[in-house]
């Protein structure tokens, strides 16, 4: 995709099956999401944040109503990809960050951040970016070590540095700090924020955290399943 | 403890292991079931077999103590006469009797008993029409048995089986020639047992059974009933009176004769049936290893919340015993359906009917069910064992730190090694030939038990070097694959040992088969040299060779050679009855294979002559630790004789035979019988020529001959062999299933163990198909593991099977010869188990993985 990334939410649901009845979790949602800017979603354990971010991520449909991804004249009605056209599109246009890190325990740092530029299929020179973002975050000496033996901030920055590796447009974070102590979470936004923001990255933060929506260019709370003006 | 089994709180806890982890729960039932079918099959096959055997034993001779038979020839009427009359023996009964084809419906032909009596003899004794409460009907029913022309009475089941009712004919056919009965009564067994003796055999009078099989005056047997102060009194007087030829003997020791052939063979699918078992405990481990694992967590919290070490135990047995019974039951069903199968493959080439429906109708024994529970809780139990003791030792604090599902224990590999080395070594000292065949299998299963601790360090050591291999190159997939088995090498080990197990159960079997197979063949071609073989048809009432048979047909132009037969039994005092073979000239003089021979003798056969020695069959020479150059002592017309041993010759018989030349048979005998001949052709390329020339020569003789060919002898003992051996063709096949079990619950293992990182994978971009190559990747290094051990494994197996268990079980030496069929059975088996096993995880991924990846956080 080329050009400004924008991202259109209208009138999204989403619900999950509990017994003979479903629990509706997201309902009649409606954002417009903007490159280049960092957006918070704020929420209360269970209000739904997750579940938005892993509609934008494709790795779920919503039951109703769309997502759009504008770039210059090209729009992508994402909720109506096959799962194939979505994967592939994630691979080269979304990182996503999780608050437990998730970094594959039998793959070695290097071998986490290189693993979608495989998938990919990409060229020396996102190896050597992936490389050097590497030792922008401080952890060229621990390469070749696994996940396990890292602390929890240091796999938060691996983690990072994997989601940036193909280059992607737009950015998920879901309780990225979640995990983390205060000094460990301000380094970590410090990194993100200034990684997504010399990318021109479309970034999305769904915290708990009220600290962290000074940060942001955009803010909205999710309350009981709906989008609500955070204030 | 017993407050706490009989608490809601621990109910309602094992529930929930059932809840939370069905497909565990259901691979460990299957673990424990495949096991207990497998163990309780055979037994129930060879237990009901061998019931059904001495059921027909007693139900054809009833209450008869002691009888009189004769071999090779049956026995002139006149013996019974005799026996009445000049010896005063009246407490005996005169039987004739073979089997015959019926029509069992469906146009399909199958084979029955037929028993000739003389019911006025046997009534006294015994009771074949049973009664029916009636003086005047039991009488009517003798009447109309001795006056209609023939009459036969058959069993209810028979009865029904074949839609019978009293008046309907009933077509028997015997070879070749059909004559049809009337049925006169359907004996019904009552409270003493009257009428039992007839529930699963045709009978009729004599009289008809010798007209219709054509043997006039002959007798099969004489069955006597003698009380046991009688027959210590009567039997020397007895053996003394009667004919060179004919014996008297118990009547139970037929059935004890066969229980001590087939001993060997039960022993040996025995332990096979064990071997499944072990890997069933394997399966079982793995599982609740896994299980526990991933319990890690609730079970810190249990602890956490006031449950004690001991009651974390407690929980994790209980569950595993749960399962354990849930598995047993299933197994005890599934053992009796595969049982069927191989009581049909056991005693098919028996082909009779009666037997294989007497078979079918015997109750599994008690203690079949009981072994079965046992065998199965016992599995489940010590399969669960240690997965407990890592429960109970879970720290609270640690667990509830981590996040993890995966062991974090340092695998104790080295001391496994350690382990595994001992337990090799002792094995290897069981087989030994000091030791009984019991221990000598005991010392198998501890040896294959050491190779499997040796398991996680092969693992280890393949897996780091291809890691090496691998370093710098860009792979993630396979390094994730070649990485599994390091992160969980306690499961991962324990899963590619039991399939490593299994597989080597296929290559071993397979490759002791093989080479038995090729040893018979080797055998047949030293020994199988004439080009037709002449030996009495069934039908005929001597199986003696008319007179001057051998010389006049070797004057026949096209008849290059003739040798005579004689099959006879000879009496050691020491050592019972034994078969003796009587040879004019052994045409395999220069091709037989001795294991043990006089030194000196250059021509042995021509030695053994001078010497008026004889030879002895492998078997004989290891049942009674006898060799060449030991003597045996035999009764002859001379009274006790004893022979020279000049030889041990190889040979697949499972009794002991005696191995004679005619000229020493004739010196300490004084006969001249003959049993059969071969024949050596001038043109061996025609014999079909020479065949006709000799049905016709013993037809005019009234003498009517089997004749087989050199070719068609040898296909029967070929067939006879792959019959007797059909049944570990089906333990192979039930091995595969255990391969496949073990790889499914393996890589289901996996799977459950790495969803979070599946789900990572597919978030980071992975499509399906590269999921499904990374678990098919997964899932084949397993196999290929499990295929590349069990080479070696399998190899050692067949090498112990031929040269330590089947020397001990049936004394025969057979040549090791591996069989590249087998291995590349095994190998296929393995990845095809492994390939199979990762579709449903690939299914079960695709289904469900996005949904683990929502509820990751």
């Amino acid at each position: 995709m080329t050009g400004r990334l924008r991202i259109e939410i209208r009138n999204v649901a989403k619900s999950f099956p509990a017994g003979a009845t479903r629990i509706p979790v997201l309902q009649d949602v409606n954002w417009d999401l903007r490159a280049g800017a960092m957006s918070v979603l704020l929420g209360a354990s269970g209000s739904g944040k997750s579940t938005l971010i892993n509609l934008l991520a494709g790795l779920d449909a919503p039951d109703a109503g769309r997502i759009r991804l504008h770039a210059g004249d090209e729009t992508l009605e994402w909720h109506a990809l096959a799962d194939r056209e979505r994967t592939r599109f994630r691979l080269r246009h979304i990182g996503v960050i999780y608050q437990f890190f998730n970094l594959l325990p039998s793959l070695t740092v290097w071998e986490n951040v290189m693993l979608p530029l495989d998938l990919a299929g990409r060229s020396k020179a996102y190896a050597e970016r992936a490389r050097a973002l590497i030792q922008e975050v401080g952890l060229a000496s621990r390469m070749q070590a696994l996940p396990q033996t890292l602390s929890g901030g240091e796999q938060q920055r691996a983690a990072i540095v994997r989601a940036l590796a193909n280059r992607p447009a737009i950015i998920l974070a879901d309780e990225p700090t979640g995990n983390l102590d205060d000094a460990n979470s301000q380094a970590v936004m410090a990194l993100l924020t200034r990684l997504c923001t010399r990318q021109q990255a479309l970034l999305l933060v769904a915290t708990h955290a009220r600290e962290l929506a000074p940060l942001a260019q955009a803010t909205a709370r999710l309350e009981n399943g709906r989008l609500v003006p955070a204030g | 403890m017993k407050a706490l089994i009989a608490s809601r709180a621990f109910r309602v806890l094992l529930q929930s292991q059932w809840r939370r982890n069905p497909a565990f729960a259901c691979l460990i039932v299957a673990g424990v079931a495949l096991g207990v079918a497998m163990a309780s099959s055979i037994d129930i096959a060879s237990a009901s077999a061998l019931k059904a055997l001495e059921y027909s034993t007693q139900t054809l001779r009833g209450p008869a103590s002691h009888v009189i038979t004769a071999r090779p020839a049956r026995m002139p009427w006149q013996v019974y006469v005799d026996l009445r009359t000049r010896l005063g023996v009246r407490n005996s009964a005169p039987v004739v009797t073979d089997r015959v084809e019926v029509a069992a419906g469906g146009g399909q032909a199958r084979f029955m008993t037929l028993v000739g009596i003389d019911p006025m003899a046997e009534m006294p004794y015994r009771s074949w029409l049973g009664t029916t409460g009636s003086p005047e009907q039991d009488f009517d029913r003798l009447r109309r048995f001795i006056s209609t022309p023939y009459a036969l009475l058959v069993g209810a089941r028979t009865a029904e089986r074949l839609d019978l009712d009293v008046g309907s004919p009933l077509t028997l056919t015997f070879q070749g020639r059909n004559r049809t009965f009337q049925v006169v009564g359907i004996a019904q067994a009552d409270a003493r047992d009257a009428g039992r003796y007839a529930a699963d055999a045709l009978v009729t009078d004599i009289a008809n059974a010798m007209a219709f099989l054509e043997r006039p005056q002959v007798l099969d047997r004489i069955d006597l009933f003698l009380d046991p102060a009688a027959a210590a009194q009567a039997l020397p007087r007895l053996q003394e009176a009667l004919p060179a030829a004919a014996y008297v003997e118990e009547a139970s020791q037929t059935f004890e004769s066969i229980r001590r052939l087939t001993r060997a063979f039960r022993i040996n699918l025995g332990a096979l049936s064990l071997l499944a078992a072990v890997v069933g405990t394997f399966l079982i481990y793995n599982a609740l290893s896994f299980n526990v694992l991933k319990s890690r967590r609730a079970l810190g919290l249990l602890r956490a919340l006031g449950m004690t070490r001991v009651q974390i135990f407690a929980l994790v047995m209980a569950e595993a015993l749960a399962l354990g019974a849930a598995g047993s039951g299933a197994g005890l069903v599934a053992g009796r359906l595969l049982a069927e199968g191989m009581v049909n493959l056991i005693v098919q080439s028996y082909g009779d009917l009666y037997f294989l429906e007497t078979v079918r109708s015997v109750r599994a024994p008690a203690w079949v069910a009981g072994k079965g529970v046992l065998l199965g809780l016992g599995c489940a139990l010590l399969g669960a064992g240690a997965p407990a003791w890592e429960a109970a030792r879970t720290e609270v604090a640690h667990v509830m730190r981590s996040w993890g599902v995966a062991s974090e224990r340092q695998s104790a590999w080295k001391r496994r090694a350690a382990v595994g080395g001992a337990c090799v070594a002792v094995g290897g000292l069981l087989l030994l030939p000091v030791f009984p065949l019991a221990v000598t299998f005991g010392g198998i299963f501890l040896a294959l038990v050491g190779i499997s601790f040796l398991v996680p360090a092969c693992l280890q050591f393949c897996a780091r070097r291809a890691l090496q291999g691998l370093a710098g190159r860009s792979a993630p997939f396979l390094k994730m694959a070649l990485r599994q088995p390091l992160r969980r090498l306690d499961q991962t080990s324990v899963a590619v040992a039991a399939l490593m197990l299994s597989l080597s159960v296929v290559i071993g079997v397979g490759a002791m088969v093989g080479s038995f197979r090729a040893s018979v063949e080797a055998w047949l071609d030293q020994v199988v040299q004439a080009d037709i073989y002449v030996a009495p048809a069934a039908t005929n009432a001597t199986p003696f060779l008319p007179p001057g048979s051998a010389p006049a047909i070797a004057s026949w132009p096209a008849v290059a050679r003739v040798n005579t037969i004689l099959d006879t039994e000879a009496q050691a005092p020491e050592l019972g009855r034994l078969n003796l073979v009587v040879l004019s000239d052994d045409e395999a003089k220069f091709t037989r294979r001795y294991t043990s021979r006089l030194p000196s003798a250059v021509n042995l056969w021509e030695a053994a002559v001078q010497q008026d020695a004889l030879m002895i069959n492998e078997p004989m020479a290891r049942r009674h630790g006898l060799a060449a150059g030991d003597r045996v002592t035999l009764v002859t017309r001379q009274g006790p004789t004893s022979f020279l041993i000049a030889g041990v010759f190889a040979a697949y018989d499972a009794v002991p035979v005696l191995l004679m030349a005619r000229a020493v048979y004739r010196k300490f005998w004084a006969a001249e019988d003959v049993t059969g001949l071969s024949v050596t052709l001038r043109d061996a390329r025609r014999p079909e020529a020479a065949r006709s020339a000799l049905a016709a020569y013993f037809h005019a003789r009234a003498w009517p001959p089997q004749l087989l060919s050199n070719r068609e002898l040898r296909r029967e003992a070929l067939a006879t062999f792959d019959r007797t051996f059909a049944v570990t063709g089906a333990l192979q096949a039930l091995a595969m299933c255990v391969s496949f079990m073990s790889v499914l619950a393996s890589v289901m293992g996996l799977m459950l163990d790495q969803a979070r990182e599946f789900a990572t994978l597919r978030a980071v971009g992975a499509t399906k198909f590269r999921m499904g190559q990374l678990l098919v990747m997964e899932s084949g290094l397993f196999g290929l593991s499990a295929t590349a051990l069990a080479f070696p494994v399998g190899t050692l197996l067949s090498f112990v099977l031929i040269y330590v268990v089947n020397v001990r079980s049936f004394g025969w030496s057979l040549d090791w010869s591996l069989q590249p069929l087998e291995f590349g059975k095994a190998a296929a088996v393995g990845l095809a188990a492994a390939l199979l096993a990762s579709a449903y995880p690939i299914w079960h991924l695709n289904a469900r993985v996005l949904g683990q990846a929502q509820r990751m956080e």
